[in-house]
């Protein structure tokens, strides 16, 4: 998916010929565009009502027209001039791909707001169709609106539909074939009208609508200059467009976005007061009231704990506890483990090879030790982390399509401003107890450079994933409560202590916390599960590799001698200063692989009562602090550059080792029985 | 001359001077005015004429200071008010020349310092902006100060910073929008139309409203 949205960039599509069209989905996030997608295509591939997290660009072939038509699903927006990432992504896919017919949704219980691209899509000269979506909910709220009227009024065919119950849909695909542009025009007054003519004047025939360039470069849109180099056309004409617009600025006292702004405004509002009709509203459902008190100053944080709790159940029990059990035991170790070994030991004739593949079998009840490939990388990730991360996915696929996650923005806000975020950074926090490495890629959301580096920073630092979640529950709960309950604290004032420098060295401030509120929604499990089962692909795909990768790495490192090299040179370090058993240092290294089997390493070593209570707070401390797993690595290189990636490193280790030593000291010192 | 006719002039000159320098020129060709008016004013010793350019003395700056004021404080006003476009100049030249000083003050302090007219042009301060006088009980508030369960029509956002009023507007806030407080803690939630919105504290400083019903 990652690799799809990143082949738009470059427009390299490959086109089948034989395909008929090209449709493009537009419109503002949470009106339910994802699920019209869906109804139109015939794969499910990924839905996310966030806004900014669907910077995933879905593609999927469409369930009619004999599945010729390719259905493009562009990011939510608010407006096709960009001010964001996501909407230039959308805007640059209606001008690059020139699709054949566009599928505007809206939320019909909100035009005021899709009116707007409405307009712009005009604008564009696009030929599309416009879909009323979620018109249960409206009349729910006593919002009716006049269709036909409204299609008169813009020129464009509007349907009404209701596109999770698949109502008005086969109207809508009726209507695609039939999509146009409209003859609409907002008057911009006198001053911009007669820019834009000048504008159409010099601007040459590129295939898009000048008037549209036109109003993009007034709106003080800069993008629109790269797109306009890109098609050829020279910078003595670019800079005659900026002359014009600089002109045009001088006749106005308000910036020239906002007077286009309040004409379309105006436009707006002469089109919705004659098609919407607003009655009493009706009583709020029980799902209101919910919504409501999930984000009331009082009851808000009491549903956070239950939320918790809910997870602790579905992942923590479902996921870590019984379906890793059953996997790692039932599943690999008595079964496909001796059978796969059965094998190789009868086929392989080289005993290295062998143990690349499966390690050595030292007997039950450890079985296969060592790191193969098979009994190592591909057992940990299917059986110990698809499992935790499958269930996480799921738990964290009712959260947002029931609505509550916006909610979450609005508690976490003050706590997030205090170290440079904002109230959205909480949701990759959230999803890095599921897998940080997911968790790094929808830093996305936020909205500057600066708060992704420090969501980053602190997801890789503090955040455990949830199959390192379970092992350090098991390990701590072993010891007492309050040991669980003093790692905790301590983890999280690391991650306020180093988000709040960091949020002081790095320049710049944080975005404005503007988020809107969907209306709670009880989730479609379909929906829920289809959603899962892409992720999870998405988890088979992009982790296991890496997985399996690392622990061919470690199987080379341990036989040429490097493992135990290092292990000497951390010693002194693990030993003295934190005060842990030698063989500690192996489960810190692997940590790095798989965190999980770090902590697992020091699980083993606690089983076989080779820890006092303090090294095991100690331990526990250090592996949350410690280095993310490499396949998290990977994606930090990926999105913020090797530099960046390895300067957290260079910091994360370190900073680690000296947290572990502080506490070890205090609780030794102090004396204090936990 | 009559005092009127002295201020208008001395308005317009200082309007002019928004744009650069003031040439008598320009005055004579654009405003139709005469040379001998000119002289009369820089008698009276509210300007000064050199080489052709106009400047003002103290006391002319503090008298074209004060109708500039005068007259978009009245703009203002009269838009909180909605009074129609076609009224409001004819309107606000009068205020300009009849409003005593502490009505005017009183009609800052009510509209909550207004910094800009409709117009976007900017509304000299007064002694009371700088004291920041809240005594009058004022009809315009900024957003922030609405508590929960309150309604308020928006009259103007004042934010220099043009991304965040990109952003507002995107989301709905708009003069003239009613924008309802649903809660204030921990973060205000404001609901617009259907449209429910969760939005800091501090970005809301810039939105001024007038309470409704």
């Amino acid at each position: 998916m990652i690799g799809s949205y990143i082949n738009i960039m470059s427009a390299k599509i490959e086109i089948d010929l034989k395909k008929k069209k090209k449709i493009v989905l537009v419109g503002n996030p949470n009106v339910g565009k994802s699920v019209i997608f869906n109804t139109l295509t015939g794969k499910y591939v990924a839905v996310s009502n966030y806004p900014g997290t669907t910077v995933e660009i879905t593609e999927g072939l469409s369930n009619f027209d004999r599945e010729r038509d390719v259905i493009i699903d562009s990011p939510g927006v608010i407006s096709l001039i960009p001010k964001s990432e996501d909407e230039r992504v959308a805007r640059d896919i209606l001008l690059e791909e020139t699709p054949d017919a566009v599928v505007q949704v809206a939320d019909a219980k909100n035009i005021y707001r899709g009116l707007f691209i409405t307009i712009q899509l005009i604008e564009m000269g696009i030929p599309f169709v416009l879909a009323l979506n979620m018109m249960d909910e409206a009349e729910q709220r006593g919002v009716h609106i006049d269709h036909k009227r409204l299609q008169e009024m813009v020129g464009v065919h509007t349907v009404p539909t209701v596109a999770i119950e698949k109502k008005g849909i086969s109207r809508l695909i009726q209507m695609v074939h039939k999509a146009q542009n409209s003859n609409y025009r907002v008057d911009y007054g006198d001053k911009i009208e007669h820019a834009l003519r000048q504008l159409s004047d010099i601007i040459p025939d590129i295939g898009v609508d000048k008037r549209f360039v036109g109003l993009s470069a007034l709106s003080g849109d800069i993008t629109i200059e790269e797109y306009l180099l890109s098609k050829g056309i020279e910078h003595e004409l670019i800079g005659r467009i900026k002359e014009i617009v600089k002109e045009t600025e001088q006749k106005y006292s308000q910036p020239l976005s906002y007077v286009i702004t309040v004409k379309r405004k105006r436009a707006v509002d002469a089109i919705v007061k004659e098609v919407e009709q607003v009655r009493q509203e009706k009583k709020s459902a029980l799902r209101d009231t919910i919504g409501k008190i999930a984000m009331s100053p009082l009851y808000g944080i009491p549903v956070l704990i239950v939320v918790l709790f809910l997870m602790y159940i579905i992942v923590g029990v479902l996921g870590a506890g019984v379906s890793v059990d059953f996997l790692e035991g039932k599943v690999f170790n008595e079964n496909i483990l001796p059978f796969v070994s059965h094998y190789i030991l009868r086929y392989i004739p080289f005993q290295i090879v062998q143990e690349f593949f499966i390690g050595t079998y030292t007997g039950a009840p450890a079985g296969y030790t060592g790191y193969g490939i098979i009994n190592m990388g591909l057992t940990y990730a299917l059986a110990i982390v698809l499992p935790i991360v499958a269930f996480f996915f799921l738990f964290f696929g009712i959260l947002e399509d029931s609505g509550y996650l916006p909610r979450l923005t609005i508690m976490s806000n003050k706590m997030f401003k205090k170290i440079g975020l904002n109230g959205k950074a909480i949701l990759p926090m959230v999803l890095g107890l599921g897998c940080v490495t997911m968790a790094t890629l929808t830093t996305r959301i936020l909205d500057t450079k600066r708060e992704r580096i420090i969501a980053t920073f602190l997801l890789a630092l503090g955040i455990p994933c949830s199959a390192q979640l379970g092992v350090i529950m098991a390990m701590l709960s072993a010891v007492s409560i309050k040991a669980l309950v003093f790692v905790f604290i301590v983890v999280l004032t690391q991650l306020f202590i180093v988000g709040y420098c960091a949020a002081k060295i790095l320049p710049g401030k944080t975005s404005d916390f503007i988020v809107e509120i969907p209306p709670m929604r009880v989730p479609k499990l379909s929906n829920i599960l289809k959603k899962t089962a892409s992720r999870v692909k998405w988890y088979l795909t992009e982790a296991v590799p890496i997985f399996m990768l690392g622990a061919a790495i470690l199987f080379v490192l341990d036989k040429v001698g490097v493992l135990r090299k290092i292990e000497q040179l951390a010693k002194p370090i693990i030993v003295t200063f934190l005060g842990l058993p030698a063989k500690a240092t192996e489960a810190f290294l692997i940590g790095f692989f798989r965190r999980d089997y770090g902590a697992a390493g020091l699980l083993s070593l606690e089983k076989a009562g080779e820890l006092s209570h303090v090294q095991i707070v100690v331990s526990m401390v250090v592996i949350t602090l410690f280095v993310p797993c490499i396949a998290n690595l990977l994606v930090i290189i990926k999105e913020q550059g090797i530099k960046r990636a390895f300067a957290i490193l260079g910091f994360i280790i370190p900073y680690a080792i000296m947290v572990g030593g502080i506490v070890r000291f205090i609780l030794v010192y102090f004396n204090i029985r936990l | 001359m009559d005092i009127k006719i002295i201020e208008e002039i001395l308005e317009t000159i200082l309007r002019k001077s928004d744009s650069g320098e003031v040439l008598v020129e320009d005055l004579i060709r654009e405003y139709k005015l005469g040379e001998a008016d000119l002289a009369k004013i820089e008698q009276e010793g509210y300007i000064r004429i050199q080489g052709g350019k106009i400047s003002f003395t103290d006391t002319g700056q503090k008298v074209a200071t004060r109708i500039i004021r005068c007259h978009r404080l009245a703009e203002r006003l009269l838009d909180v008010l909605d009074i129609s476009d076609k009224n409001q100049e004819e309107a606000a030249c009068d205020f300009e020349h009849t409003v005593p000083p502490e009505v005017a003050e009183a009609i800052c302090t009510l509209l909550g310092h207004p910094t800009q007219c409709p117009h976007g042009k900017e509304i000299p301060p007064g002694e009371c902006c700088k004291r920041a006088e809240m005594e009058v009980k004022r009809i315009v508030v900024s957003l922030p100060e609405l508590n929960a369960g309150e309604r308020g029509k928006i009259v103007y956002i004042s934010t220099k910073d043009h991304s965040r009023m990109d952003k507002l507007t995107s989301f709905g806030f708009f003069p003239g929008t009613l924008v309802k407080v649903h809660q204030t803690r921990p973060a205000f939630v404001l609901q617009i139309g259907q449209t429910t919105i969760a939005i800091d504290k501090d970005v809301l400083n810039d939105i001024h409203v007038r309470k409704v019903g």
